[in-house]
């Protein structure tokens, strides 16, 4: 007589087995897109405070950058259509550049419609947000010191590069080498 | 006496010494530059490669070891005349820097920031591209921001 006897993993212990894997590489993934997603806000945030925060500021880009999962196990952060609508100015922060061609006038005001003039250098003045009014947009009833107004601003300097993005993969890549590296050499997984 | 640099600013001025004597060699009339504000200065004309370590990743080398070990986040942005120009000039930086480059000991005199000495000490190589892509701002209408391209990559230097 023969005797069969089956050693190691059966094929429906295998099966358990690669489910567990499978569900926490599923967890994993939705855990780094969060913390990726955080860091982020956190790269946007920093890039503001290292210009000085203006009054007025509306955290649109920050909240924009939300944790989004189109399909199983794929996960973005920021919905570029959103972005391209709420915050058209994002690649502008990200790449740095000038907001307009230099020495060419952007029409806007200051806080409560303050022109922005060397007069008020020192005032705090100008360290307020700066609203674009399209020439001709502007609601000239509103309150203000100077009537409603329109002010031409001189564009002489360039939106620094906060280059978020780039910082966000670089610190993704050094996490997901590190990171994944552990955790496959405490699974088991890792070459021997 | 000597002031002597650090790693940082040792491996981003090597990549900006590296890439300028290059672009003399085989192009004609490319800048370059470590400060970006400075790509927009009326002086400075396009074409323009402007150089600048942005970000640094610290670890410990292994366990037990007081020694760390950096990684460096290096945007370059290149400032075109034309987008053929934009094509070529990213294909021909990549080209040149995918080997890794001499990594030098920066140095001046005290008092003398002007001129710098280099011993070479190692290499600085690519650990990764990050991003290689057109930067196509909404509402950037600058006439330097119309053909830009920006790299980034991470480097280390060799131990």
């Amino acid at each position: 007589m023969i005797t069969v006897t089956v050693q190691g993993t059966t094929p429906a212990k295998l099966k358990m087995i690669v489910e567990g894997v499978v569900e926490r590489c599923t967890r994993g993934t939705a855990d780094v897109a969060h913390e990726t997603r955080n860091e982020m806000v956190g790269y946007i945030k920093a890039g503001y405070m290292g210009r000085g925060r203006r009054d007025g500021s509306s955290g649109n880009l920050e909240a924009m950058m939300q944790v989004e999962n189109p399909t199983h196990n794929t996960y973005g952060i920021g919905n570029i259509m959103n972005l391209n609508v709420v915050t058209p100015y994002w690649a502008l922060l990200n790449a740095g550049g000038m907001v307009a061609i230099k020495a060419r006038r952007v029409p806007g005001y200051f806080g409560e419609n303050r022109p922005p003039m060397s007069a008020f250098a020192g005032t705090g003045v100008g360290k307020e947000q700066f609203t674009y009014t399209p020439r001709g947009q502007k609601d000239f009833s509103g309150p203000g010191l100077y009537g409603g107004r329109q002010f031409l601003m001189v564009v002489n300097n360039p939106i620094g590069a906060v280059n978020y993005i780039e910082k966000t993969m670089f610190w993704l890549s050094v996490v997901m080498k590190v990171k994944f590296g552990q955790w496959t050499r405490t699974q088991g997984y890792a070459r021997k | 006496m000597t002031s002597y640099f650090r790693e940082s600013r040792n491996v981003e001025l090597s990549l900006l010494y590296f890439l300028q004597t290059s672009l003399n060699q085989d192009w004609t009339g490319v800048t370059v530059i470590k400060t970006f504000n400075d790509a927009y200065a009326k002086d400075i004309n396009i074409p323009i490669v402007c150089v600048r370590l942005s970000q640094t990743t610290t670890s410990r080398r292994e366990i037990g070891d007081d020694e760390y070990w950096q990684k460096y986040l290096i945007i370059i942005d290149v400032f075109s005349r034309s987008d053929g120009q934009r094509l070529d000039l990213t294909d021909y930086l990549k080209d040149k820097i995918k080997a890794g480059w001499i990594h030098y000991d920066h140095s001046h005199a005290s008092g003398n920031n002007t001129v710098l000495e280099r011993t070479a000490n190692g290499r600085d190589y690519i650990v990764e591209f990050i991003t290689d892509s057109k930067v196509d701002v909404v509402g950037g209408s600058d006439e330097k921001d119309k053909f830009r391209q920006m790299i980034s990559i991470q480097v280390r230097k060799s131990s």
